[in-house]
C-alpha cells in the first residue's frame, strides 16, 4: 500500500527547504473561474503575449503605477498613478493596446486614451480575486470572493457595451465551485452538482439574467477547468482523481488522466502538474493535440515550482529557492537554470524572465533565458518619488 | 518722522564729537580698552589721593612688576615720590578728565624718537598735546600695565611750575640720564598699585576673553532652511545640517574692517520606506569675503564690552553631491558651485579669549543636477552657534 508517499515526500521537501511558498498546491488557482488575481500580495509579475508584442507587467509598490516591460525590446512603459495598495491593485490589458482594466478592490475601471474619463465599468460587493475573458470578442467575468460574477463587454476601444452581474447559484440549486471561459463567448461553470453549466454570456449580458445550459457529466469534486485556446468545443476538467478532457458539443468525456493532488496553473498553456516520489518527477498535463491529453514529464530534482509557464516545446518554471529554470519538453534536458540572489517579483513566458526588485528607485532585470543575457532597467521611480 | 530725524541729527554730531577724543576709528576695540583704562587710571588717582596707609603710596609689598619697582626705591626717591603723589594728584586727575586737553593716536609700526634706536610703547607730544601708542604693545599689556604706562604718558603732558617732564635729564633724587623717565615710571607704578587696592586695576589678569585681537579662529555648526521644491527633489529634510571653519583677520587691532576665509559643509540623509531608500547630500565651499566688526557695548567693564558684532559677506566656490541609493540603484551626482553669503555673528564673550557665537545669516548656492532634476535656487536662511578663539598676531 503506497501511504501517501507522495505526501510524505512532498512534506519532507517543504520542511527541509524551509519554504511554505514552496509547499503550497497551488490551491489558490483551484476554485476560481479564470485566473486568479491577487490584489494584495500577487506571487509574481503578469503576462500577457500578443500578435505582435509581450508584455510583462505589475504593480510597483513604491511607483505606485504598473510597471509594463517589454522583454523584446527592453522599452519600459508605466500607468498613470494608481494610489497605494490598502484598497488592492490588479491590472487587465485588454485587446490589443486600446484599452486596460484597472481593479482596484470590487471596481473595474476602464483605462483608455481614446476615452480618459471612462471611469468606473463595474462595482462588486466583495474584492475581485479572478477573472475569465475572451478578450477578441470583449467578454469578461470578474468574479468576486463571494463568487459574484459579473459579466462585461467591451468595444474594441474599451468603451462599456454591456454589463450584467450574477450570483453564484444557478438555477436555484446550482452552487458554482470553478470556471472558464472559452471562445466563443461560453462561460463554463462547473458545480457541486455532477454537471457543469455552459453560460452564453452575450445571452445574459442581452437578457440580464443567466442564459445557459446545464451537461451532466460524470464528475465527483471539480476543482479547475482549462481552456484549450481557440476551441470553443473543448474544455479541461480537473476532477477529484482525474483530469478530463470534455467535448462540449458531445457533452461527454472523450479523455481523461488518473492523477491526483495536482497543482494547476494558466501560464502559457492551461496545465496541470503533481510530483511522482517514487521517480522524482514531476509530470505536466494539458490538452494535446486531438482529443488526447498530453503528458511531459521533467526531473527538477530538489526544485519546488512556485510558477509554472507551459508552452509547446517547454517549460519555464520559478522556484521556491529563487531560480528560473527552463526545461525542453521532449527529453526533459534543462536548458537554463538562473538564479535571483535577491527577493523579487518575477514574471515568466516561453524565452523571456523579468524580475521587479524591491527597490524603491525601480530595478529591473530582463533575462533572455536562451542566452542568460540579462538587461537591466533602473531608476525609473526616481522622477516619480520626487514629485 | 522728520522731526525725529532732525532731533537725531542734532543730538548725533555732538556724540560723536564727545566720543572723537581719538583720532582715527573711535570704535575700535583698543579705543574701547582705553577708554577703560582712562577710567580705570581715575579710579587709581583718587585712591591714591586717599590713601593713608603707614607704608604709603609708593610703597608696596605685592609681587608685581610695579611692585617691584617701588620696592625698588631708596628712601629719598620714596619720600620725592610721595610728596609728587600729594602734590600733583589732583592736577593731574582734572588733565585726565579733561576729555578735551589731549588727543590719542594708535600707530601700527613701532615708536621711535630721532636719535634712539630703541623703540617705545608710546610718546607724548607736549605741543600738541598728543599721545601715541604702539598699538600691538598696547593691545597685548595687563590694565596694570597700561595704568602705568597711561599715568606716564599724562605726566609728560602735565606743567609743572611752567614746564612739562620729558624723558631726558635728572629731576630730585631720581639721577642720571634717565632719572626723568624712571620718576614718570616710578609715578605711574604707584597710581597702578593704588588702583589695585580698590580693584580698579585687577590683581590678577581677567580670564574673561577680551576683543583686543586680531585673528579669530571661528568653528561653528547649524542648519540650513530648504525651500520646499527642493526639498522635494532632493529627497531631504527641511533643514540641513551645516559646518564651518573659518578664520577672520584684521590687519590691525585697531581695524574694524577684516577680511574671513572659511570651509563651509552641509550634510543631509534622509531615508525612505522604512530605509530602503535613502538621499543624501554632501556640499563643500570655500569662502573668502570681508567683515566688518562692531562694538556695540561701552559699559566700561572690559568683558562685556568684548561683546563684538561680525557683520559678513562672502563670496565660495565648491561642490556638492547628491546620491539616491537603496540595495540595488546607486544614483550619484555631482556639481560645482558657486555661492554668496550675508550673515552677522554676534560674540558673547566667555572665557580664555574664548567667544560664544550665534551667527544667522543668508545663502545663495544656485545649482542644478540635470540627471537628478534637483535645482538649488532660492536665498535660504541659515542659523549656526559655535565658538571662536581671539588670538592677537
Amino acid at each position: 500500500m503506497a501511504f501517501r508517499s507522495d505526501f510524505l515526500m512532498k512534506t519532507l521537501y517543504c520542511l527541509v527547504f524551509f519554504s511554505l511558498a514552496g509547499c503550497s498546491d497551488s490551491k489558490d488557482e483551484k476554485y476560481m473561474i479564470g485566473i486568479p488575481i491577487d490584489q494584495f500580495n500577487p506571487i509574481g509579475l503578469e503576462f500577457r503575449e500578443g500578435p505582435e508584442q509581450q508584455k510583462f507587467y505589475g504593480y510597483d509598490e513604491f511607483g505606485k503605477r504598473i510597471v509594463f516591460v517589454d522583454p523584446q525590446s527592453k522599452e519600459v512603459d508605466f500607468s498613470p498613478s494608481l494610489g497605494d495598495r490598502s484598497e488592492g491593485q490588479a491590472w487587465l490589458p485588454g485587446s490589443g493596446d486600446s484599452h486596460a482594466f484597472h481593479i482596484k478592490g470590487g471596481r473595474v475601471f476602464v483605462v483608455s486614451a481614446a476615452n480618459p474619463d471612462a471611469g468606473e465599468a463595474l462595482k462588486v460587493s466583495g474584492t475581485i480575486e479572478s477573472y475569465a475573458a475572451e478578450p477578441n470578442e470583449g467578454l469578461y467575468a470578474f468574479v468576486d470572493e463571494f463568487f459574484s460574477i459579473a459579466l462585461l463587454k467591451v468595444d474594441p476601444e474599451g468603451q462599456v457595451l454591456a454589463q450584467w452581474t450574477g450570483g453564484a447559484i444557478i438555477d436555484g440549486a446550482n452552487n458554482i465551485v470553478a470556471g472558464e471561459m472559452i471562445s466563443g463567448g461560453k462561460l463554463v461553470l462547473l458545480t457541486d452538482q455532477q454537471s457543469i453549466i455552459v453560460v452564453d454570456v452575450e445571452g445574459s449580458l442581452a437578457s440580464q439574467k443567466w442564459v445557459y445550459e446545464i451537461v451532466a457529466l460524470p464528475i465527483e469534486s471539480a476543482s479547475w477547468a482549462g481552456k484549450i485556446e481557440g476551441r470553443t468545443d473543448r474544455v479541461l476538467i480537473l476532477d477529484k482523481d482525474s483530469l478530463d478532457l470534455v467535448d462540449l458539443t458531445s457533452k461527454s468525456i472523450i479523455s481523461t488522466q488518473t492523477i491526483e493532488d495536482a497543482n494547476v496553473s494558466k501560464r502559457g498553456i492551461d496545465h496541470a502538474f503533481l510530483y511522482d516520489s517514487n521517480t522524482d518527477k514531476y509530470s505536466f498535463y494539458s490538452a494535446g493535440a486531438g482529443d488526447a491529453i498530453d503528458r511531459h514529464e521533467v526531473k527538477i530534482s530538489g526544485l519546488i515550482p512556485e510558477q509554472t509557464h507551459l508552452s509547446d516545446q517547454n517549460l519555464v518554471l520559478t522556484t521556491d529557492s529563487r531560480q528560473i529554470v527552463k526545461v525542453r519538453l521532449v527529453d526533459g534536458l534543462v536548458q537554463a537554470s538562473y538564479s535571483n540572489t535577491q527577493k523579487a517579483l518575477v514574471g515568466i513566458s516561453a524565452d523571456y524572465a523579468v524580475s521587479m526588485f524591491e527597490s524603491p528607485l525601480g530595478y529591473l532585470e530582463i533575462l533572455d533565458l536562451a542566452t542568460g543575457k540579462k538587461t537591466v532597467v533602473e531608476g525609473h521611480n526616481r522622477e516619480v518619488l520626487q514629485n | 518722522m522728520y522731526k525725529l530725524i532732525i532731533m537725531l541729527a542734532l543730538v548725533f554730531p555732538p556724540l560723536l564729537e564727545a566720543s572723537s577724543t581719538f583720532v582715527g576709528n573711535g570704535g575700535s576695540i583698543l579705543d574701547s580698552e582705553l577708554r577703560g583704562t582712562i577710567h580705570s587710571l581715575e579710579l587709581s588717582i583718587e585712591q591714591a589721593m586717599r590713601e593713608k596707609s603707614e607704608i604709603g603710596v609708593c610703597a608696596c609689598q605685592g609681587e608685581n612688576r610695579q611692585c617691584a619697582l617701588l620696592k625698588s626705591l631708596n628712601n629719598s626717591e620714596k619720600d620725592y615720590c610721595q610728596k609728587f603723589i600729594e602734590d600733583h594728584s589732583p592736577g593731574l586727575l582734572k588733565l585726565v578728565r579733561d576729555r578735551n586737553a589731549y588727543t590719542f593716536q594708535w600707530s601700527p609700526s613701532a615708536l621711535r624718537s630721532e636719535g634712539q634706536g630703541r623703540s617705545f610703547d608710546a610718546m607724548a607730544n607736549a605741543s600738541t598735546r598728543t599721545i601715541t601708542f604702539d598699538e600691538n604693545r598696547f593691545a597685548k599689556m595687563s590694565v596694570a600695565d597700561r595704568v602705568q604706562l597711561l599715568a606716564h604718558e599724562f605726566l609728560h603732558l602735565y606743567p609743572i611750575e611752567g614746564e612739562v617732564i620729558g624723558d631726558d635729564g635728572e629731576i630730585g633724587p631720581f639721577k642720571g640720564e634717565s632719572g626723568k623717565r624712571r620718576l614718570l615710571d616710578v609715578m605711574g607704578a604707584a597710581y597702578a598699585v593704588s588702583g589695585m587696592k580698590n580693584t580698579a586695576v585687577p590683581l590678577k589678569a581677567s580670564k574673561g576673553s577680551s576683543a583686543v585681537k586680531n585673528l579669530y579662529i571661528h568653528a561653528m555648526g547649524g542648519s540650513r532652511d530648504i525651500a520646499p521644491g527642493f526639498k522635494r527633489s532632493s529627497l531631504m529634510e527641511e533643514n540641513i545640517a551645516t559646518g564651518s571653519l573659518g578664520v577672520t583677520w584684521f590687519p590691525r587691532v585697531t581695524d574694524n574692517f577684516g577680511l574671513f576665509a572659511a570651509s563651509y559643509t552641509e550634510s543631509g540623509s534622509k531615508t525612505h520606506f522604512n530605509g530602503q531608500l535613502e538621499s543624501e547630500l554632501e556640499l563643500f565651499l570655500i569662502e573668502v569675503g570681508a567683515t566688518y566688526r562692531l562694538l556695540p557695548i561701552n559699559s566700561g567693564y572690559r568683558w562685556l564690552d568684548s561683546t563684538q558684532i561680525f557683520f559678513n559677506g562672502a563670496l565660495g566656490f565648491g561642490g556638492v553631491e547628491h546620491t539616491f541609493k537603496d540595495d540595488f540603484v546607486n544614483l550619484k551626482k555631482k556639481k560645482t558651485l558657486s555661492s554668496a553669503s550675508l550673515g552677522l555673528s554676534l560674540q558673547i564673550p566667555l572665557i580664555w579669549n574664548f567667544w560664544f557665537t550665534a551667527s544667522p545669516g543668508l545663502r545663495y548656492m544656485p545649482y542644478k543636477i540635470e540627471d537628478l532634476d534637483i535645482e538649488s535656487k532660492t536665498v535660504d536662511y541659515t542659523t549656526q552657534f559655535g565658538v571662536t578663539y581671539g588670538i592677537q598676531i
